[in-house]
């Protein structure tokens, strides 16, 4: 009877800490951002938002001055009046 | 000592708590090992989708860097690497390298992102199209009324599909007019379609083998058109038996209006959307010059011829001294791929071979055909020409040949941007014989190219994808699939 009692506390011992392995770890700790976040006011700035300028292997020359202009040595060109009394009408 | 146990009660009753609780044990362990590997496999999961992240984050930065120099047409093709790819706590969490592909320097950018976080890599290839409405239309022109005269025509018939327009409309050739466009006399043709913000004056005369979409169209509550947006009894149509019931009369017939269509803010249902030309910066050219000398001091008349160097596959251009071309000034070898820029007026003939533009902060003068090498009137893979002028571009011989895009932003709103009234020598010429452009044409204002008694306006898809330096496109991601 002894021995009938050793057996069966044994196997219900084992049988408990075999279904509470499960629960043996401790609960999860509530999660926290490792980081604090500010209520307001800029985010932190991340690595990988810190673009530098791209490299573009067009050759620059900030020396030249750009001027668009209608000269007035273009022979060529007539005024629109001129352009009237001369050319007949015309389409495309 | 088994079978003396199961001779009495008490020995069952052991015997079935043993089993019970040996159940027990094997299903909370096997319990504990399923929950164990979940565990492990949300793991992986988190791991795989982190990557995923980092990958697009790739392919994010990858389409900003595409995107920063598109307006001039250059793309960016530098490779990319981002060794810590943080969280968003800050953490360093993987990292992600990019490979940027631009295939022929054509229409598709292929972008490759390679995410890795903890060993595990996940690979996303994004497909950009380059979109340009500076070389996809037959003729832009941004004008209060565009008007065709007699014999015009615009596109050719393919010879294969029953108006001589493709089924599929991305392929055929396209007119776009941010105001009305006027037909003024018979015989002018357009194989393909016409975009129209105001309203088309037609001709009976003439013909449209294509469709139409213009604004003025209209329907009522019932889907009846009420304004077509065509007048002048002119005939529309591509041929195919694409169209609706639009009045639900049983029978597809005329009152259905078939192939004209609206011309909309968004482009839904059938209509098309309207579009905005993106403004040159012509800025662009002048300071990404490969000859300098054109480029700088005082505005300066260039008369330039343009030969392929033999053997090679760039241009040479020979500077002439006057209009004459009969005294070499100096000569200059282009690069493949070249920008010329003219501070003052460009007289201009030859042949390209390469991809070049050529820019002028005041006038283009042809003074004699242009084609590419070999005198292919198509651009290729490998020789493209765009011409850009300030103001005005000058159409000069009594025959003329021209390929290429052209540009005419008319500075000093002159009545006609292309201007076909003068002959080499700059007198009044209005009486000529024979004009066939190959390529696209972007007009701000008209033309007077009716002096030319014979006109074809040839489209040239292959602008399309192969476009010389400098023209603005705009990245249009497509297609994102993991590799």
């Amino acid at each position: 009877m002894k021995t009938d009692f050793l057996i069966v506390s044994f196997f219900m011992a084992a049988s408990i800490l075999a279904s509470g392995c499960g629960k043996s770890q401790p609960p999860a700790a509530p999660l926290a951002p490792s980081v604090e976040v500010q209520a307001e006011g800029p985010l932190p700035e991340l690595e990988q938002n810190k673009v530098e300028p791209f490299n573009v292997t067009i050759p620059e020359d900030s020396s030249k001055v750009q001027v668009f202009e209608n000269r007035d040595d273009d022979h060529q060109k007539m005024s629109e009046e001129e352009k009237q009394l001369l050319f007949p009408p015309a389409t495309d | 000592m088994i079978l003396s146990m199961l001779r009495n009660q008490k020995g069952i009753a052991i015997l079935s708590v043993y089993t019970a609780s040996a159940f027990i044990s094997v299903l909370s362990i096997s319990a504990f090992g399923r929950a164990f590997w979940e565990a492990r496999h949300v793991d992986q999961e988190v791991t795989r989708i982190k990557s995923y992240a980092a990958a697009e984050a790739g392919l994010q930065r990858a389409l900003a860097q595409v995107a920063q120099n598109a307006y001039t047409g250059f793309i960016n093709t530098n490779a990319i690497s981002q060794p810590t790819f943080q969280s968003s706590y800050g953490d360093t969490v993987g990292s992600y390298t990019v490979s940027i592909q631009y295939p022929n320097a054509a229409d598709w950018v292929i972008i490759t992102s390679t995410g890795t976080v903890n060993g595990e890599i996940r690979r996303l290839e994004g497909r950009v199209f380059l979109d340009s409405n500076l070389s996809k239309y037959l003729v832009y022109a941004d004008t209060g009324t565009f008007s065709s005269g007699t014999g015009a025509s615009y596109g050719e018939s393919n010879g294969v599909d029953p108006m001589g327009v493709p089924a599929n409309e991305d392929d055929r050739t396209m007119m776009y007019f941010t105001g009305n466009w006027s037909i003024t006399g018979g015989g002018v043709a357009l194989y393909g379609d016409s975009l129209v913000e105001g309203s088309i004056s037609g001709h009976s005369g003439s013909n449209v083998y294509g469709d139409t979409y213009v604004q003025a169209f209209t329907k009522n509550a019932q889907g009846q058109v009420t304004n077509s947006g065509v007048s002048g009894n002119m005939p529309v149509g591509d041929g195919f038996s694409d169209d609706s019931d639009r009045n639900n009369d049983g029978v597809i017939n005329s009152t259905d209006r078939p192939d004209m269509h609206d011309l909309t803010n968004d482009g839904d249902d059938d209509s098309k959307a309207k579009e905005t030309l993106v403004a040159m910066d012509l800025n662009f050219y002048a300071t990404n010059s490969n000859i300098n000398t054109f480029a700088t001091g005082a505005a300066t008349n260039r008369y330039l011829k343009f030969e392929p160097v033999s053997g090679g596959n760039n241009t040479r251009v020979i500077e002439y001294t006057s209009t004459n071309y009969s005294t070499v000034k100096a000569t200059y070898n282009l690069p493949s791929t070249a920008i010329v820029y003219v501070k003052g007026d460009a007289y201009v003939k030859g042949q390209i071979q390469g991809r070049i533009s050529i820019a002028a902060s005041d006038d283009i003068h042809f003074m004699g055909d242009v084609s590419y090498a070999g005198g292919q009137t198509h651009a290729s893979p490998s020789n493209s020409v765009a011409f850009l002028a300030k103001d005005i571009l000058y159409l000069k011989p009594d025959n003329l040949d021209v390929s290429g895009i052209m540009y005419a932003e008319n500075s000093s709103n002159a009545s006609a941007a292309f201007d076909a009234g003068y002959d080499l020598n700059g007198n009044a010429d209005t009486s000529k014989t024979e004009l066939n452009l190959y390529g696209n044409r972007v007009i701000q204002g008209g033309t007077n190219l009716s002096y030319y008694g014979d006109r074809l306006y040839g489209y040239d898809q292959n602008l399309k994808y192969y476009r010389p330096p400098g023209i603005p496109v705009y990245p249009d991601l497509r297609t994102v699939r993991e590799t």
